[in-house]
């Protein structure tokens, strides 16, 4: 390309010198306002006698939140109190119970966002300052895995619903074993849960030899797949364990109904 | 092209005179498209342009307008009616059960179109980022739903509602007393809301409190997805990226980025999900297909090797930001027509208008430097063919009335054309090296300014005499990683609906799907092109693959002509293994009543011969290995960043650069990092555009 404007041919056209070479990613303002400010100590941890504006805000927008939970608190008391009154004053009119019932309901709902422990809980740890931030390992250094090969999928027929079922009716059961080296399973799967269940509340009593007398293998830990869908198990089995089949149901604490048979064989 | 658009914008006056050099018959690039039998489109690969690509559509509408007002708008119409808004997403994860299962994504639409300018006080900002976030996952929380009722706001929306007896209330109120969940859903609902609320004046200070805090929130919140993931997969889906979104929050907290001069690229070290697994995201969330559709959109796997997915964690987060939280009008816009037609030709068009002069049939072979090395003395081109009387190439076909480009050169416009035909010469194979003639460009009396606009892939073998000398330019032509791709196209006689793709296209729109069985994970029903080809009896639909391409152990010897044939041939049988392999689990109608696929749906050519049957009719479709240097496609691995080169770099001061490979602010191989780039190599020779106006490139 040239430039059809004059210029002296014998000068070469050189490109003027920009500004800056690369984008400015920094929060600008806030770099300004660092670059303009006096160099001032660490932050000292709120609860150490420090006012530190930022936390103001927090701490002010917590106790918002508390404060509004003791209002509907306070409001539901007194609306109680008012229907108690006006029970004992014979001017209750039954036709306004539903209403009554409905908004103490909605106040009572509200409660139980506001006042939950789990809202307390983290309340407090906004509350709490937390000055120690943990030195992040370096790159490179944590490692995980590649995304999972689809399984082959089955052959299905023309006019057949070619996308599963959102909700299967068993889940997958990866078993893997501990300690002793020989031994392999025969559980695949287990029944699905009927209600949310978490993999803590999975659990077997032990399995019991068939046909033998041996000890039951009791170390049985249930926790969800990390490399796919569905849950993994692990079964510790003592060096000494007798050969055999092992066996024992699979129970939740969400429902009467075990999972499944747990089934392993130890040669 | 972005670069040539802006020197010869009318605000320069004509100041610059441009001339493009490009090898071949056509522009584009890996963007490159052509118009086959029939009219077809056929392209490099699956093109869609996101919502957030502001520069890039900018640039476009800027085109379109012009045109117009130079009364040639009847040519390519208005930009509205080249891109096709696209909000329904949908991404197959492995089934339990064997096959897959299809999750569907629908994007809320969002007021204007991209381009338009931003509001005033419209930030990029982290801060504004993670409101969002939290503003997502509080809805998350709220919206999810659970047999068609949501989780937490049942309660709310039945009391909001019409009055209910006090026997249905009293039942909702032991139905929630005895929902474990609800107390959490509601309460992380509230914590979430107060964090978003606080976070808008995050400091350093808070930013500590803010951390734990998102832990606090994080613990149960990821128990919960646990817990549920157990008994109700429909909502796996949704508590990934909810896991994800937690993971960088924390992340963003800890590592202290909000406030980091380098923003999203002090994380840019690692490997994304390396980067989240860090800050707490569970193994399955970082195998989710959401995460993996992304990586699969993105080509994000080294050497093209799906064991190896690497993409670095800065800008993941920058262009995963973007896409969720920067789009306007729509998610995602589909093309009316092939990228040549809708983009380059009109382009092509305008630019022609301004005066700008093209020399195809020019393949770069060399810059020298001079002898001190402060800038380029001398261009040397490979002319691949010469035009009949020493005219100038019409490169532009008629389809449909509209102007094209074809999939091959016109040989009768070319110097000993039948000649060159029946040579079988390539001319944008990197591997044939044939030429008629070189021409050499001297600087001050041929050029004055040079933009190298090449795939960075072919910057070993155009620029030598940069490379050679410079370890900057030697480090980015190692570091910035680039993966070969395979692509291929059927047109076929019954739609998807017939061969068992769940939905109707009124009821249920096409999809873009991702996370899809290898080697062809991402596809699209691209219906919506087939009025602009030109078949006397249409086909049903057309539908595009495309996937990473797995380069050999040894990368193939200079010349070796057979290189990208037998390539071309493992894509052919890639693609009819895949049709009758993993195809099956999404449109079952394809295949007779012995499970075998049914070639007959595939539509051939018109020409009037005898139809292949079976396997062969196959050879009627259309499909590519992108394994040329230069339509290789760039992907940013931990740590490239740093080896990246600004079109503003000034070592040389003649020279620049441009292209998705570049330090362009947006370090993806996209349409918008390389227009970005372009409008950066216009910055560098005359002032303009300014940098601000450069949208997005200050993101963090």
């Amino acid at each position: 390309m040239t430039t059809p404007e004059q210029h002296d041919p014998a000068e070469r056209w050189v490109r003027h010198v920009p500004e800056r070479t690369g984008p400015q990613r920094g929060p600008a303002a806030a770099a300004a306002a660092a670059a303009a400010a006096p160099k001032a100590p660490s932050p000292a941890p709120v609860g150490e006698g420090v006012r530190d504006p930022d936390v103001l805000i927090v701490n002010e927008a917590v106790a918002e939140t508390v404060r509004t939970a003791y209002d509907v608190l306070n409001d539901t008391v007194k609306q109680g109190r008012k229907a108690a009154e006006q029970f004992r004053g014979g001017t209750y009119n039954v036709r306004d119970v539903p209403d009554d019932v409905r908004h103490m309901a909605a106040n009572m709902l509200g409660l139980a966002k506001q006042l939950s422990t789990a809202a307390f809980e983290i309340c407090e740890t906004l509350l709490r300052q937390a000055d120690t931030l943990m030195t992040p390992p370096p790159p490179g250094s944590t490692h995980v895995p590649p995304f999972p090969e689809p399984k082959s999928h089955p052959a299905q027929q023309p006019g057949a619903q070619p996308i599963a079922t959102p909700v299967a009716p068993m889940i997958a059961l990866d078993v893997l074993f501990n300690g002793k080296e020989t031994v392999r399973a025969h559980t695949t799967t287990l029944a699905r849960p009927e209600a949310p269940t978490g993999a803590a509340q999975i659990g077997c009593d032990g399995l019991a030899q068939r046909g033998g007398s041996a000890a039951p293998i009791t170390d049985v830990v249930f926790d969800t797949n990390p490399h796919g869908p569905g849950l993994r198990v692990m079964v510790t089995v003592p060096k000494d364990q007798p050969a055999g089949v092992y066996s024992g149901a699979v129970y939740c604490t969400t429902q009467p109904l075990p999972l499944g048979q747990l089934v392993i064989e130890v040669d | 092209m972005a670069t040539a658009w802006e020197l010869t914008g009318p605000e320069h006056r004509g100041r610059y005179q441009v001339t493009v050099y490009q090898e071949g018959w056509r522009l584009g690039g890996k963007g490159a498209s052509g118009r086959g039998d029939n009219g077809r489109i056929e392209e490099h690969g699956l093109h869609i342009w996101l919502g957030f690509y502001d520069n890039a559509f900018r640039m476009m509408r800027a085109c379109h307008a012009e045109l117009d007002a130079k009364g040639l708008g009847h040519l390519y119409g208005d930009f509205r009616d080249a891109w096709t808004a696209e909000n329904d997403v949908a991404l197959c994860s492995a089934s339990e059960a064997g096959g897959f299962q299809r999750w569907q994504v629908h994007m809320p639409p969002r007021a204007g179109y991209p381009g338009d300018p931003l509001a005033p006080d419209a930030v990029f900002s982290l801060q504004y980022y993670m409101a969002g976030a939290f503003d997502l996952l509080r809805a998350l929380v709220l919206d999810t739903t659970v047999d068609g009722q949501g989780l937490a706001t049942r309660f709310d929306k039945a009391d909001a509602a019409a009055p209910a007896s006090p026997a249905e209330l009293a039942a909702r109120i032991a139905e929630l007393a005895r929902m474990g969940l609800f107390a959490s859903a509601a309460v992380l609902a509230e914590v979430l809301g107060v964090l978003s609320a606080l976070v808008r004046s995050v400091s350093p200070a808070t930013a500590g409190v803010l951390m734990t805090a998102v832990d606090a929130v994080a613990v149960p919140l990821r128990q919960w997805i646990e817990d549920k993931v157990l008994a109700e997969s429909p909502l796996r889906f949704l508590w990934e990226i909810a896991d994800l979104t937690l993971a960088t929050l924390t992340g963003f907290l800890r590592y202290g980025i909000m406030f980091d001069p380098r923003g999203l690229d002090a994380i840019d070290d690692y490997e994304c999900r390396e980067w989240m697994r860090l800050n707490g995201a569970s193994l399955r969330s970082l195998q989710s297909p959401f995460l993996r559709g992304l990586y699969d959109l993105s080509m994000g796997y080294e050497d093209g090797d799906p064991a190896k997915p690497r993409l670095s964690a800065g800008q993941g987060l920058r262009g995963t930001l973007r896409t969720f939280f920067g789009y306007r009008g729509a998610f995602m816009w589909r093309m009316r027509a092939g990228m040549g037609d809708v983009v380059f030709a009109p382009l092509y068009t305008a630019l022609k208008e301004r005066g700008v002069e093209f020399r195809f049939f020019h393949r770069l072979a060399d810059i020298e430097l001079d002898e001190a090395g402060t800038h380029a003395a001398r261009l040397r081109f490979d002319v691949q063919a010469h035009i009949t009387g020493g005219g100038e190439y019409r490169p532009l076909v008629d389809v449909q009335g509209r102007p094209c480009w074809p999939s091959v050169p016109d040989y009768a416009q070319l110097e000993r054309g039948e000649a060159l035909l029946a040579e079988g010469r390539k001319f944008e194979s990197h591997w044939d090296r044939r030429r008629e003639s070189e021409a050499v460009l001297e600087v001050s009396r041929d050029f004055d300014m040079v933009v190298l606009g090449v795939g960075v892939g072919a910057v070993p073998y155009c620029a030598n005499g940069i490379v050679s000398r410079d370890p900057r330019w030697q480090a980015m032509c190692r570091d910035v990683k680039t993966v070969a791709s395979q692509a291929f196209q059927v047109w076929l006689n019954e739609d998807l609906e017939s061969l068992g793709w769940p939905g109707n296209r009124s009821a249920n729109p096409a999809y873009i799907t991702g996370a899809f069985a290898k080697p062809f994970d991402t596809w699209c029903d691209m219906a919506h092109v087939v009025p602009e080809e030109a078949w006397k009896r249409p086909p049903a639909t057309s539908v595009y693959f495309c996937a990473v391409l797995r380069d050999p152990p040894e990368p193939p010897a200079e010349g070796d002509m057979t290189y990208q044939p037998a390539r071309d041939a493992e894509v052919r049988a890639n693609a009819e293994s895949f049709l009758e392999g993993p195809v099956r689990a999404i449109w079952p109608g394809a295949y007779d009543a012995a499970g075998h696929f049914r070639w007959d749906v595939l539509k051939a050519d018109e020409s009037g011969g005898p139809e292949p049957e079976g396997r062969a009719r196959f050879a009627t479709q259309y499909w590519r290995a992108n394994v040329n240097p230069s339509d290789r496609y760039v992907i940013h691995t931990p740590g490239s960043w740093r080896s990246r080169i600004s079109p503003l770099d000034r070592t040389y001061d003649n020279l620049t650069i441009a292209g998705d490979w570049t330090d362009s602010g947006f370090h993806s191989g996209c349409v918008e990092g390389a227009v970005m780039s372009g409008l950066l190599a216009a910055h560098a020779i005359s002032g303009a555009p300014d940098l601000k106006d450069i949208i997005a490139y200050d993101h963090p």
